[in-house]
């Protein structure tokens, strides 16, 4: 959870906090769109390599290890996914693996598929983290209610998103005093410890809310999420670069298909 | 354990948000209700949807030798009803794909509808049926809990399933991978709950004895 930390301070930081949130989510929805129309490894490795450098443009081509540890977290359950869907695609076998009770087969239809699969995904995550390393949740939000979602969500969504912070602040307290009275010791031991936990953290953000309410009523809080800078909203340059992008995938799609290049 | 980016086609990833889009809207339609009849709900409302973030990055032991996390969505339904719950799920579910990398954008329709409305669902019509026969509260929580956890993960076999057919040798595939991880993970989130509600109980009376009845009542 240290990870939210760092990444809600990488966005701040970032070299492409001042483009419009909106233009960036576009083209990062814009990526994956055709990353999933596309019948061809080529569009997802594309998108990877385009979501990689402007992940890269994002932390300055300073990768954290956060980055690191997310896109191997990611990675694992990928290629979980990735086997089971290269095992249950039906076709001719090519691999096989003999397990004592268990034969577990690959057809070459699976392998494929699921090379798609996982090249898509690798692909998702370093556009999701580009504009997550970008983009702080209340410009998020912002971008949200220009794009008429009802500001009661958005507010929400950011309240939840702070609160998080204040909780997880918490949360690391109780979690070093409970480690340093040996409360992990032993997995019973453990979930008690944990129900503690939990329990403290229910009672302490129910306490939190009473206070934050009164806090809010004093200031005649009347909804909404103020910012001092107010991020910019959808040019038409934006609309045009992410058509351009969604064109330009779609073709080489279109390319890759006629000449029979790496297809999926 | 959500569906990541990249792993359902763009016509399941369409469906799964055209089927959730109504539950998610009724949901809305719940909160902005609770909150209109009583504004200071409001902060409440962020509290558990933090309180529900906060909770599945709570790393549990697992039988399989890794760790899991809670989807806390058993406790948000008893608690708060489904409705809200998908709204919840859609936030927290949003957070986690983009701070957190797990699930996606694409693919966040499917996973509201597995673990914010399916899994919560079929929790609280259990939740309700074993309110009104009267099952002590420890194993209704810990079923509760059980329900939501292994319901959620249910549907993202069939989920998964539909997407890489044929069908019935998919879904035995992936409920086969599952029950590895989600079955034990089930079971230790229900033990989880049910001591925490003990606990709430000795600690606070009033909470428990303020929001769990007084949503059965509501509903009833």
């Amino acid at each position: 959870m240290d990870d939210m930390f760092e990444l809600d301070e990488m966005a701040y930081r970032s070299a492409a906090l001042r483009w419009s949130p909106a233009g960036k989510f576009v083209l990062a929805l814009t990526m994956l769109v055709a990353s999933l129309l596309a019948n061809t490894l080529v569009v997802p490795l594309m998108v990877l390599l385009v979501g990689t450098i402007l992940l890269g443009y994002s932390v300055r081509f300073r990768f954290p290890k956060v980055i690191g540890a997310l896109v191997l977290e990611g990675i694992g359950i990928m290629v979980l996914g990735g086997a089971v869907i290269a095992a249950v695609t039906p076709g001719e076998t090519v691999w096989a693996i003999d397990l004592a009770l268990l034969k577990i087969t690959f057809s070459g239809e699976g392998i494929t598929t699921a090379s798609m699969v996982t090249l898509r995904a690798l692909a998702g995550i370093s556009v999701m983290l580009f504009f997550a390393t970008s983009t702080p949740i209340p410009h998020f939000a912002d971008m949200l209610v220009r794009f008429k979602v009802p500001k009661l969500f958005a507010e929400l969504m950011v309240m939840v998103y702070r609160y998080s912070f204040m909780l997880l602040d918490e949360v690391g307290r109780m979690h070093l005093a409970a480690e340093c009275r040996l409360g992990f010791h032993g997995r019973m031991n453990t979930l008690r410890t944990y129900a503690k936990m939990m329990t403290g953290m229910f009672i302490r953000s129910i306490e939190t809310s009473e206070r934050s309410n009164i806090g809010m009523q004093c200031r005649n809080y009347q909804g909404g999420v103020g910012m001092l800078r107010q991020p910019q909203g959808m040019s038409a340059p934006w609309a045009v670069l992410c058509l351009a992008v969604f064109l330009a995938l779609l073709e080489l799609n279109l390319f890759c298909e006629r000449c029979g290049i790496l297809l999926g | 354990m959500h569906i990541m980016e990249g792993f359902l086609s763009l016509e399941w990833a369409l469906f799964w948000t055209v089927v959730s889009a109504p539950f998610v809207v009724y949901g809305f339609y719940r909160v902005r209700r609770i909150i209109k009849e009583d504004p200071a709900q409001r902060t409440m409302l962020a509290l558990s949807g933090a309180f529900i973030f906060v909770m599945s990055s709570f790393k549990l032991p697992s039988v399989t030798g890794s760790s899991s996390h809670p989807t806390g969505t058993g406790f948000s339904t008893m608690f708060f009803g489904v409705g809200v719950t998908s709204v919840m799920s859609l936030i927290v579910l949003i957070f986690q794909a983009l701070l957190l990398a797990h699930g996606g954008l694409t693919t966040l329709g499917a996973n509201v509808f597995s673990m914010g409305i399916a899994g919560p669902f079929v929790a609280y019509a259990a939740f309700r049926a074993m309110t009104k026969v009267r099952v002590p509260t420890p194993a209704k929580v810990f079923i509760t809990v059980f329900l939501a956890d292994v319901f959620t993960y249910i549907t993202t076999a069939v989920q998964l399933a539909l997407a890489y057919g044929p069908f019935l040798s998919s879904l035995t595939s992936f409920l086969a991978v599952f029950t590895i991880t989600q079955i034990p993970l089930g079971i230790v989130e229900g033990i989880l709950f049910t001591i925490f509600v003990d606990y709430l109980e000795r600690a606070r009376p009033d909470l428990t004895e303020r929001i769990l009845p007084r949503r059965v009542a509501d509903e009833a």
